[in-house]
């Protein structure tokens, strides 16, 4: 709840090195995922979200967000879908696994046009 | 009288431990089924358990009569005539043949327009947009006013001699409006074009009457009015069912064939190809009696009496925003409505904590949630099993979830 009413790292990063989207077609929520590397082509600087969404895919955003900061980029590839839940902490029913999945759907979307 | 009471004991899943609390806001999703559908369907099953088309003997005479008369049964309801009646496997279904017969019987040339009103269901849309595609056509939408009703003075102008197709839909599935569906089809008629409509939302919860719309073809399906799932009804006025030939093949639909060609038998049966639901027509025309007896004047009194209620509960509230016709006379009760500040999502799963019902996204009629302005509402559908109680549970789940959310 903490993280959806004053989530971290919201807002839109000006110097990003890649940007992925994550879109929940059900009911047209949408997150875009901005990614900065530091200079060493690996280290992950910042990372800031944006977009609509409902209670558990922005709680997901912002606790992702913090997760990601300071990872370097090969670990953030290995990061499986799982991670949200974890992070949630909460039970998720399974009508809501695509809020769940949102943020990660959006970084994965982000590494893979990022290609590198 | 209208007995809600009594009408809740027809229906079994309000017996059951969770269901004695059930607060079901959802019928425009699917509907309850009374205990009289569920045994017709029983007693298919375990008296006279046979494939249809009279064969030799008497399980399946009883059971191509049984089928028949269903068909009678459904035809009268919504006043066509049974050979106008073609059981389908729903609204969908219906809707899908009838793109696909529609192709290939009329002369459709690039240029050609197919008109659609911004509300329709996606069951009406896609297979429309998907034939417009694929033959090149003119794809136009008639457009809604700001009070969400049918800009009919634009339809005028949108439907051209180049209209071939007219798909409206007689009630909308979001904001629960009854279109004036005559008035576009007058319109239609007058530059030849055919009008199909999607009665989904109607049939069962106000009278329907096919020669009062004056409509060419008209579908819905039985789980939306107490009947089971996987049936639904395709209305072709004769003189069309004659004309089309069938898009979906398989036994019982011919006169002969040869290695290289068939003949077909006449309507309905020709558009009924393969062994039908047969289980799920009996069921349905058995829906159609049961709803016939509790009388649909009668469910529309009592959903307009609801909706009404509900609007004006839900209007109390501070940063809600209601998308429902709001004379209810024009409502099949239907109500959206959006939280400010708060997702769909998260307010349907305050509701469902509580055993309130509803749903909550674009209910499968993306244009129409777009052309609201919103990208999802949540939505409560009242049908004749409904109570004060069920929207007295739904108003205090929304003010929990919007105490819960406040910043």
């Amino acid at each position: 709840m903490e993280h959806y009413r004053h989530p971290h790292n919201r807002g839109a990063l000006s110097d990003a090195t890649f940007a992925g989207v994550g879109k929940n077609a059900n009911c047209g929520d949408n997150l875009i995922f901005s990614v900065r590397l530091g200079d060493d082509g690996e280290t992950i600087e910042e990372v800031k979200f944006q977009g609509d969404g409902c209670a558990i895919s922005l709680a997901g955003a912002s606790l992702f967000t913090e997760k990601l900061k300071g990872m370097k980029l090969s670990e953030a590839k290995l990061l499986a879908p799982g991670v949200m839940y974890s992070l949630l902490g909460v039970q998720i029913s399974h009508t809501r696994t695509r809020c769940a999945l949102l943020a990660y759907e959006a970084l994965s979307d982000g590494i893979t046009k990022y290609g590198k | 009288m209208f007995d809600v009471k009594k009408i809740k004991e027809n229906f079994p899943i309000f017996e059951t431990p969770d269901g004695a609390t059930l607060h079901y806001l959802d019928s425009a999703a699917s509907s309850q089924t009374p205990e009289c559908v569920i045994s017709a369907m029983d007693e298919y099953y375990r008296g006279f358990r046979s494939n249809v088309h009279r064969g030799a003997y008497a399980l399946s005479e009883k059971a191509s009569e049984s089928y028949e008369s269903a068909r009678e049964i459904v035809a009268k309801f919504i006043g066509a005539n049974k050979n106008e009646i073609i059981f389908t496997a729903g609204a969908t279904g219906s809707a899908n043949m009838l793109a696909y017969t529609l192709e290939q019987s009329l002369d459709l040339k690039e240029g050609d327009e197919i008109v659609v009103s911004i509300m329709e269901h996606h069951a009406m849309l896609l297979p429309l947009q998907e034939l417009a595609k694929r033959q090149k056509l003119n794809l136009k939408y008639i457009n809604i006013n700001e009070n969400f009703k049918l800009d009919y003075k634009s339809a005028e102008a949108l439907i051209t001699e180049k209209t071939k197709i007219v798909g409206i839909t007689l009630a909308s599935n979001i904001t629960g409006v009854v279109n004036d569906v005559r008035r576009i089809a007058d319109i239609a008629h007058k530059v030849g074009a055919l009008v199909v409509v999607d009665a989904t939302a109607a049939v069962g919860h106000m009278p329907v009457s096919v020669k009062e719309l004056d409509c060419d073809a008209l579908f819905f399906s039985g789980h939306k009015m107490c009947g089971p799932t996987g049936i639904g009804a395709l209305y072709l006025k004769s003189e069309l069912g004659e004309k089309l030939t069938p898009s979906f093949f398989g036994g019982g639909i011919v006169t002969d064939v040869n290695l290289s060609e068939a003949q077909f038998v006449s309507s309905p049966e020709k558009f009924e190809a393969g062994t039908p639901n047969i289980s799920g027509a009996i069921g349905m025309a058995e829906a159609v009696k049961y709803l016939t007896e509790v009388g649909v004047e009668n469910i529309k009194t009592h959903t307009e009496e609801l909706t009404s209620y509900l609007i004006e509960k839900l209007g109390e509230i501070s940063g809600v925003n209601i998308f429902s016709e709001r004379n209810v006379k024009e409502n099949v009760g239907t109500v959206s409505f959006t939280l400010l500040d708060i997702h769909p999502h998260d307010v349907i799963e305050f509701l469902s904590r509580d055993n309130v019902a509803v749903r909550g996204g674009h209910h499968c009629a993306l244009p129409f949630v777009r052309a609201l302005g919103v990208p999802a509402t949540v939505r409560a559908s009242i049908y004749l099993y409904n109570t004060k109680e069920d929207i007295d549970a739904l108003i205090a789940s929304v003010k929990k979830a919007q105490e819960f959310f406040k910043k």
